[in-house]
């Protein structure tokens, strides 16, 4: 995987969905893009770049949120776990596709949120918040994985095959 | 050969995030993070500018007033704070006579610093352009013309991360308060007479008290539009009287009737706001 197309993927995206959380949004619920650019990368790397291209996006969410440091980096590492091991079962570029990576992502960042908030009452999330999120989140799947499927050769995730001397 | 493979490097990260999202207290990792948490900025910031524009330009209700309504109102929100505020640190003044420098207008003390986002996990907290080098540091106050914003939870060398009032989890004691017009036609703003009432910040922009009888609410007369000033000795002696938020709703609690749940939001959704003051001096 080209690493570099990664970082900027994944800078970008962290600073929309920085700039845009407070406006994008349904009874408080936002649509999260950072999962989305999680699930395309764990759709079509690699095993062990997709496992720690997950996991970097969710410590660079960390940065900025209010939640404790490492919450977003396990839960985009267990959804990384879950794509990859869809990766050779599923139609890669069709909408539903899409849209289901994006409900069953969002919903376990949700558990994951969910679960902290069990432990800790006082950053407690409502259940049907994160579920909206989640569902928002499957919704815009579509427009955004379908793009940046079209994109994918930038990534180079799939590496060069050596071509058979001849003799 | 090494047996450590690629997968027990992956498991060991997914066991230290888990640890330090559900056992280390945030006070030993937000250091760290403080310091690097302002590197979206070149893109944050121009995007939140745009859809503050998109949002101003498109979704906000159209007035027939020829004057600028946002000057006029922010002005009247400010001057309004002001005299909430003073006249609470008046009051405290002639408990308390020292800490007479400290009357007037908070601004002065304060450094205005940008907004660049706000939280991308749901959270109510904003990401500001406030820098250690600017000497915001945690445990500050952070405010706005229309009252409190919250306080700085971490501040680094790139950016600041303020934590909202609204934040679910976050504690303050405040009294309720209204404007009323005097027989000469002054302005006067009365505080209702309640002890302090502990609010909590509920997520969502709004603030929740769970501890007021209905009889006490009911004998008040506190109604819908009142001000939530604030009231609470842990915070500057000078933000004494400041404005939190609005009451906007009540409602008796069903497991115990004879308590009411009141719910209060600022008068502006703080995670829209694009500049806040940190109050650098008090």
């Amino acid at each position: 995987m080209r690493w570099l197309s990664y970082f900027i993927l994944a800078y970008v995206a962290l600073g929309l969905q920085t700039g845009l959380a407070s406006f994008v949004q349904y009874q408080g619920a936002t649509p999260n893009l950072v999962l989305l650019v999680g699930v395309f990368i764990a759709l079509n790397a690699p095993r062990d770049a997709a496992l720690l291209g997950c996991f970097s996006l969710g410590a660079m969410q960390d940065l900025v949120t209010q939640h404790p440091l490492g919450l977003f980096a396990l839960a985009y590492g267990l959804i990384g776990m879950f794509v990859l091991s869809t990766q050779e079962i599923v139609y890669r570029e069709h909408p539903l596709t899409h849209f289901s990576l994006g409900l069953a992502g969002g919903l376990m960042t949700g558990a994951v949120v969910g679960l902290h908030g069990l432990i800790h009452p006082d950053q407690h999330v409502p259940p049907l918040m994160l579920f909206t999120s989640a569902l928002l989140t499957a919704v815009i799947a579509p427009f955004v994985l379908g793009p940046l499927q079209k994109l994918k050769w930038m990534f180079k995730f799939q590496p060069k095959r050596q071509r058979p001397r001849a003799f | 050969m090494s047996f450590l493979k690629f997968h027990h490097v992956f498991f060991m990260l997914l066991a230290l995030a888990a640890m330090s999202a559900f056992m280390i207290p945030p006070r030993f990792t937000d250091p760290g993070r403080a310091q690097v948490q302002g590197i979206f900025e070149p893109v944050s910031k121009p995007t939140r500018l745009v859809a503050l524009w998109a949002k101003q330009r498109f979704f906000s209700e159209p007035s027939s007033d020829p004057r600028t309504p946002a000057v006029v109102g922010d002005e009247n929100q400010r001057l309004r704070v002001t005299l909430a505020n003073v006249s609470a640190q008046l009051e405290q003044l002639k408990l308390v006579n020292r800490d007479r420098e400290l009357l007037g207008d908070v601004r002065d003390l304060c450094t205005p610093v940008a907004v660049t986002g706000s939280d991308p996990g749901g959270r109510d907290s904003l990401s500001t352009a406030g820098t250690t080098l600017q000497g915001i540091k945690p445990g500050m106050k952070v405010l706005y013309p229309g009252g409190l914003v919250g306080v700085v939870d971490r501040a680094g060398a790139t950016g600041s991360q303020v934590r909202l009032v609204t934040d679910r989890g976050f504690k303050l004691l405040g009294r309720f308060g209204r404007f009323v017009t005097r027989n000469d036609g002054n302005v006067e703003f009365v505080r209702i007479a309640t002890d302090p009432i502990l609010f909590t910040g509920q997520g969502g922009g709004i603030l929740l008290s769970s501890n007021l009888t209905t009889r006490d609410f009911q004998s008040a007369g506190i109604q819908n539009g009142d001000w939530l000033t604030l009231d609470d000795r842990d915070w500057p002696i000078n933000l004494s009287g400041y404005k939190i938020g609005r009451v906007v709703g009540s409602a008796t609690q069903v497991g115990s009737p004879l308590f009411i749940d009141v719910r209060v939001a600022p008068s502006r959704n703080l995670s829209e706001l694009r500049e806040v003051m940190v109050m650098v001096k008090n």
